[in-house]
């Protein structure tokens, strides 16, 4: 735990700031019952290891004792990969559900250089579950991928 | 003497149509009261959900998987292939969770199976090249276990078809309900503004306070 927490950190402050942006596509769902998807963006290294959450998108108005986490662990792989050690709600990643529509996250500009995975996950409520995984090269990522229900395209370019 | 003929068959008629009503209104009620009293409950429970606390009880579970049946996670048949039953098997003793029969994930790291229950969830994740097993089984306590039953959440299909023939039964017994109490109206001059209101009331509070 505390090697990793020392990979994130020297994550955090080597390499030159760069740019990218991870454009998402939230489809519209022909259904009598229609809930937001939950949506978790994160990036693995590509050999493996520590996840690093970019973006989580939950029912963060909700209040109470669970405020909204309660169904974070629908988002099946992102829990997996780590989302159940991460504290939310977290400054700069949490944010409140997305209607459809096409949606930008920026990628943060401290990512050490090299390959890496990035995974884009969604739940919904009476609906089903996808994870779109893309292969990713810090500096200058570029790619594209696209789901089947959950998910519409995800993009990702170098600006 | 002679007007008797004509009125008689009229009565008779009413008098099967109450018999038939009043055998399928007590049927329909026999099979769907205590199922009724326990929506009518969970509808209370579901809608003051957020204001229920539950602690849910978290247990993470980790195993190993034996080493003689490693080779066996090395080629799923399909994407979402359930695990080989000697390996469901050991799974299930290693962690207390049942994997068998259910859906696969298979990624090249490790084959992720989700088990979610009613007022739960649970997972299990086996590593496809060490054998490491993890487990997670959450527990939200009896309110969320009804509750997800009311919306027949993560209960499978048997459930599934008992709430719908259970909801049938309810149909049956309202507007079986609905008929004897016209045939009693007459008696009864309270009857249809008493009903009336059941329909104007929702109706005028869905109109001026829902927007």
């Amino acid at each position: 735990m505390r090697a990793s927490n020392l990979v994130l950190l020297s994550g955090v402050l080597a390499g030159p700031a760069m740019a990218g942006t991870i454009t998402v596509t939230i489809p519209a769902q022909k259904v009598a019952e229609y809930h937001r998807p939950y949506v978790a963006i994160w990036l693995e290294p590509a050999g493996g290891g520590t996840a690093r959450t970019i973006a989580l998108w939950y029912e963060t108005k909700k209040t109470g004792k669970e405020a909204g986490t309660k169904y974070l662990a629908d988002l099946r792989a992102w829990w997996r990969k780590g989302g159940r050690s991460m504290t939310v709600p977290a400054d700069g990643i949490s944010g409140a559900t997305r209607a459809p529509g096409q949606y930008s996250v920026k990628l943060p500009d401290n990512i050490k250089p090299g390959q890496y995975v990035l995974n884009v996950e969604a739940a919904r409520e009476t609906g089903g579950r996808e994870l779109i995984t893309l292969p990713l090269t810090v500096p200058n990522p570029a790619a594209r991928g696209s789901g089947k229900a959950e998910l519409g395209a995800v993009t990702v370019s170098a600006r | 003497m002679t007007a008797a003929p004509a009125r008689k068959p009229k009565r008779r008629w009413r008098g099967w149509w109450l018999k038939q009503l009043h055998t399928w209104h007590w049927m329909s009620a026999a099979v769907s009261l205590i199922g009724m009293l326990l929506f009518a409950i969970t509808g209370i429970t579901l809608n003051h959900a957020a204001s229920i606390d539950a602690t849910p009880v978290v247990a993470d579970k980790a195993g190993m998987l034996p080493p003689a049946l490693l080779p066996q996670l090395k080629t799923p048949a399909a994407g979402d292939a359930p695990l080989p039953a000697p390996v469901a098997a050991a799974v299930k003793q290693a962690v207390g969770l049942d994997p068998a029969g259910k859906p696969g994930e298979w990624s090249d790291a490790e084959v992720y199976v989700a088990l979610p229950r009613p007022g739960g969830d649970g997972w299990v994740s086996i590593d496809r090249t060490s054998g490491r097993i993890t487990s997670e089984k959450t527990d939200r306590g009896w309110i969320a276990y009804l509750n997800d039953l009311h919306k027949g959440r993560n209960s499978g299909a048997a459930w599934s078809w008992f709430i719908d023939i259970f909801a049938v039964a309810c149909v049956l017994f309202t507007l079986t309900g609905l008929l004897l109490l016209q045939l009693h109206a007459r008696h009864r001059p309270t009857t249809w503004p008493i009903v009336a209101a059941g329909l104007i009331v929702p109706v005028l509070l869905a109109i001026i306070f829902i927007h």
